[in-house]
């Protein structure tokens, strides 16, 4: 075997290895995408460090705001099929979020001990059996597609590409 | 027409001209193909001509459909979806492409164009594949035409009462970039058509040797460029239309784009070896079938509805499925001429070193297949973990960032390096001289940066998580690696030239960039690719933050006024007040804020969210973006503490308003500081720059270098080539810069014409006169020349209350004093509005074309002086030319060398061009 058929094996090797490196470490980073109760079916603990999507909608009543130093923070209870989870976001929200409204909400579980004071400013009592909440960087509320066609458009809270 | 049964003449002829253009293509195909096989002149030429025969066709129902949308005959479905007769007229003509129909349509229209232009060009060079090549273009045709005519139909009419008004096209869309983006990036999809039809036809007929591959990189540069050109517009449309502050995010759609970009770009590198070498044979015609494959691909990604988008069209399986069979098919066919003709493209010869240019091709290669790989996998991933495990699965933009950084790092060190390796084999001595400069300005601009922006040592991760890389100062460093390359290319290209000619440098430089187009241009696109990286690094230093000001200033006491103040960076924003405005589309509501910076106030913009009446729900967000460019000062106190980093090399500030309370003027404020962005926009433009040098055809340069009858000739050719030249790369600086915020945006009259409430909207002509004088007349506020039209300040608006009162005077029994029902009394009007601004304002400094004979004078001598320049250094060309022809045959040996000399600077095995 000469040197250039070698040189092309091992390119084609480490292509390949590399390759199936890739594909199995993505499914391992990739956003996951859940409903409430299916996310509460999980062990909570293994799920903190990853960027989820939660999708549920928001219990009447629930959403608390305030601003303060020019920042908008508020809470909410995000619920399906009977599950509940509190949520923490702060800025923007989109135009559609309100009681009963359908939302899609990203971020990280985090342990409810931790946005203790947040709670505290915005009036709330954390729940007891809620060892964990969401802290959301971004809302989205799904909205009925403008575009006519039977897709379900989701709304952002901030203008977004996705 | 409301009570009629709907009968469409628009619709009649435009689905006529689509049924007759399908039997023309499928004609075409058959007689191209058969024509080839049989050998029949006769046959082939019935194929061309049935091709520009289809061609015409297309164009007329493209005029017919246009003609309905701009006549508003809402009896056609289409036209009653996209358009409405509110709507103003050039996105009447752009709703065309605004849904699927009209889209599929653009592309048989746009294809059948370029066929005919690449036939035309080519059809006597390969005679005997020509038939295989329109054979090849007619079944793409036949396809797209197929979808339009079976389910896709733009000139279905309604069969019953048709609507009176249209439904009016997406708000999104009615932006002047969604203008030219989705053209010029179907006009890239499309030319990747056209060297997989002459592939095909190599392949077919079996005519493999290098001559279809000229014609090939023609039509692939043609197709990088335009690809490049429509991505980065639709990168500009998302950066000023959906205001998240960014231009790519990695969506579908314009990934879609991307994949094709990058392996023509590996064909048009690994094309240069098959040139050089005899290389590679296979790999190249790979790549032109799998270009042309994700051409086809992509569209169906984003057409057929497969993966979610912010500008895909909807889910649709049966188009779905169409697409899947056409796709199979282009497989099947092409992969297996391939294997058919597998022997004929064996290559010549085989790699000698490492250190050879053509072994950094390759890596090129590999490392662009591999960029297309990952983007199509990522891009895909939600769509293949659904069929694996049923849940849907999607990376995030920071993700795709993580992945593409290294890989583009490595492109962008093949973009400096390779131009530096000798063909074959590199010598130790050769690598020195050549590695020395750029490793030089490389080290000293990491040094650079490390002493003065410690802030670039940052590490962030790439691939892994826990792999972590100072990327923005390998980034930098590389960035300047390339530019010193590209540089020392250039200056060592022009030296040898020099010295051979004995012309100046200017003149040596015009002679080796034309001498040598696809060399030097290529290393003019690789200078855009180091200066877009550059525009690339700033997002590691982009900043974003969200406010929530519960009063505008103008509703405040004094005192309180610092609670509508924030800081952020550099700058200080003060919401100033909330503006709500309606016009006949529109609900705009527009939050006026001032920046700050160092305490001086330097600008104001108008973030603002438009609701369109027609689009039920969600408004759509203007952005105010402020340029902020030049070296600057950054005051913290009293003190000058630094120069940041974002203001040196330029940077946005953009503003969003994000949500708003009318009744409490309470206003949502997103802000970004976007360092670096113009270097975007500029590099591109260097890269499509490089690109047209490329393509400048040998016939211009042969013209250019056949001595003229005079000398004023010559100069006048090349004076017409540069003015072209310069025209095309200041129209493409006018679209892309940033700098000038486009008239569409929120303004002060913000965007709503006479509506709104600020100084601009005040006192807006009413009529044509009024218009034409106020544009004529400069603001007298200190402004930097401003006519009073467009100037936004208060004064302006007075002076054009003044223009008014003027052109309404009536005499003593009440009569008007200028009538402005004629042409001749309009005018009168006019000039005595202008005469009676230069008397009150005591000269005509007030008028923006001063009516003294003298102020001809200098943009006279100006244009007489460039010309006179341009006559000089065309005189120098030229005696450079009669000097070598009359010199001793002791010299003529040096002239020879001059033909060579390139081929010595880098060791070329042949001539390249």
């Amino acid at each position: 075997m000469n040197r250039s058929t070698l040189g092309k094996f091992v390119l084609t090797a480490a292509v390949a290895v590399g390759g199936i490196a890739f594909v199995l470490r993505s499914s391992a980073n990739a956003e996951r995408y859940f409903h409430v109760e299916e996310l509460m079916a999980k062990e909570l603990p293994e799920w903190t460090g990853k960027e989820l999507k939660i999708q549920g909608t928001v219990v009447t009543g629930s959403i608390q705001e305030k601003i303060a130093n020019q920042e908008t923070q508020r809470t909410f209870l995000l619920q399906s099929k009977g599950k509940r989870i509190r949520v923490f976001n702060a800025g923007p929200k989109p135009d559609t979020f309100k009681d009963e409204s359908e939302v899609v909400a990203t971020g990280h579980l985090v342990p409810a001990g931790d946005l203790k004071p947040t709670a505290g400013a915005l009036q709330v009592a954390l729940e007891s059996d809620m060892p964990y909440v969401l802290q959301s960087s971004e809302l989205s509320a799904k909205c009925p597609s403008k575009y006519g066609d039977k897709r379900v458009d989701l709304q952002p809270s901030t203008p977004q590409y996705k | 027409m409301n009570n009629v049964t709907p009968f469409s003449p628009i619709s009649l002829v435009g689905t006529i001209a689509l049924l007759a253009a399908y039997v023309v293509a499928a004609w075409s195909v058959a007689a191209g193909i058969a024509g080839n096989a049989r050998k029949s002149g006769r046959l082939v030429n019935s194929s061309v001509y049935g091709l520009y025969g289809f061609a015409a066709l297309v164009v007329l129902a493209s005029v017919m459909l246009i003609y309905g949308m701009v006549t508003h005959d809402y009896t056609i479905k289409y036209v009653y979806e996209v358009s409405d007769t509110t709507m103003e007229t050039w996105y009447k003509v752009t709703a065309f492409w605004g849904g699927l129909d009209g889209s599929l349509l653009l592309w048989v229209l746009v294809l059948a164009l370029f066929s005919t232009v690449a036939i035309a060009v080519n059809h006597r060079r390969h005679r005997d594949m020509i038939g295989y090549v329109v054979g090849t273009i007619m079944v793409v045709q036949v396809f797209f035409l197929s979808l339009l005519i079976f389910t896709k139909n733009p000139f279905t009419p309604f069969l019953t009462t048709p609507p009176i008004e249209g439904k009016g096209l997406n708000p999104l869309l009615q932006n002047y970039w969604m203008v030219i983006h989705p053209p010029s990036l179907y006009t890239g999809f499309v030319a990747a058509t056209i060297p997989f039809a002459f592939g095909i036809g190599a392949l077919a007929s079996g005519r493999l040797d290098d001559l279809w591959l000229g014609s090939v990189r023609v039509w692939m540069l043609i197709c990088f460029g335009f690809l490049s050109l429509g991505l980065i517009l639709g990168g500009r449309w998302a950066y000023e239309e959906l205001g998240w502050g960014g231009y790519w995010a990695w969506d579908p759609v314009e990934n879609a784009g991307f994949i094709p970009w990058f392996t023509a770009t590996a064909f048009l590198h690994s094309a240069i070896i098959q040139e050089q070498r005899g290389m590679m044979k296979r790999w190249n015609m790979l790549l032109v079938i799998v270009t042309f494959f994700f051409t086809i691909f992509g569209t169906f990604m984003t057409r057929a509805g497969i993966v979610q988008s912010v500008h895909a069209f909807g889910e649709d399986n049966v188009l779905a499925l169409q697409f899947v069979a056409f796709l199979v098919l282009i497989l099947v066919v092409s992969i297996g001429l391939l294997v058919y003709r597998s022997n004929k493209l064996a290559s010549r010869v085989q790699f000698d070193s490492f250190f050879s240019r053509e072994f950094a091709f390759l890596v090129n290669n590999w490392i662009l297949l591999a960029c297309a790989f990952v983007v199509l996998f990522l891009t895909m991933l939600p769509t293949i973990s659904e069929a694996l495990d049923g849940s849907r699965m999607a990376v995030g933009v920071e993700y795709f960032n993580k992945t593409m950084t290294p890989l583009g790092l490595l492109l962008l060190f093949l973009a400096g390096a390779a131009p530096l390796l000798a063909w074959r084999k590199t010598t130790r001595d050769r690598l020195h001289t050549q590695f020395l400069w750029p490793a030089i300005a490389a080290g000293a601009t990491v040094l650079g940066m490390v002493l003065v922006f410690p802030e670039t040592t940052h590490l962030s991760p790439i691939f892994l998580d826990f792999v972590k890389l100072p990327v923005t100062l390998i980034n930098f460093g590389l960035v300047a690696f390339t530019v010193a390359s590209i540089a020392q290319e250039y200056w060592r290209g022009v030296g040898v030239r020099r010295r051979q000619s004995g012309s100046d440098a200017m003149t040596s430089l015009v002679g080796l960039v034309l001498s040598k187009r696809r060399k030097y241009g290529g290393y003019i696109v690789h200078l855009g690719i180091a200066v877009m990286f550059w525009g690339f690094a700033g997002k590691a230093y982009e900043r974003m933050l969200d406010r929530t000001i519960e009063k505008p200033a103008a509703a405040l006491a004094e005192k309180d006024r610092s609670k509508a103040r924030f800081a952020f960076g550099e700058y200080e924003f003060e919401y100033e007040r909330l503006i709500h405005t309606s016009d006949d589309h529109k609900d705009a509501v527009t939050a006026e804020v001032s920046i700050f910076h160092a305490g001086k106030k330097i600008d104001m913009a108008y973030p603002a969210k438009w609701d369109y009446h027609k689009g039920e729900g969600q408004a759509t967000t203007e952005v105010a973006i402020v340029v902020r460019a030049g070296v600057v000062d950054v005051v913290r106190g009293d003190t000058v503490v630094a120069r940041e980093l974002g203001e040196v090399f330029g940077n946005d500030v953009y503003l969003v308003l994000t949500g708003y309370d009318l009744d409490a003027g309470l206003a949502n404020l997103r802000v970004y500081i976007n360092p670096h962005i113009l270097w975007v926009w500029a590099g591109i433009m260097i890269l499509l720059l490089g690109t047209l040098v490329c393509l400048i055809p040998q016939t211009v340069v042969d013209r250019l270098s056949r001595p003229r009858a005079t000398r004023l000739g010559r100069a006048a050719d090349l004076s017409v080539v540069i003015a072209l030249a310069c025209a095309a790369v200041l129209g493409l600086a006018n679209q892309a810069h940033a700098a000038a915020p486009p008239a569409e945006h929120a303004q002060a009259g913000m965007g709503m014409g006479a509506d709104g409430i600020g100084y601009a909207a005040m006192n807006r002509p009413a009529n044509a006169t009024q218009e034409r004088a106020m544009k004529e007349l400069l603001c007298v506020c200190g402004c930097a020349r401003e006519d009073i039209f467009g100037c936004k300040c208060g004064t302006a608006a007075q002076l054009r209350r003044q223009v008014m009162d003027f052109l309404a005077r009536v005499d003593d029994h009440g009569k008007p004093v200028f009538d402005l029902t004629t042409q001749a009394g309009r005018d009168v009007a006019y000039e005595a509005v202008l005469d009676d601004f230069v008397k009150t304002y005591g000269g005509e400094q007030v008028l923006a074309t001063p009516r003294t004979k003298f102020s001809w004078l200098l943009p006279s001598f100006a244009v007489l002086g460039g010309l006179g320049l341009l006559v000089a250094v065309g005189r120098r060309w030229i005696g450079r030319g009669t000097a070598v022809a009359a010199t001793p045959p002791g010299v003529a040996a040096a002239v020879a060398e001059d033909e060579s000399y390139a081929d010595k600077l880098d060791d070329e095995l042949a001539d390249t061009d």
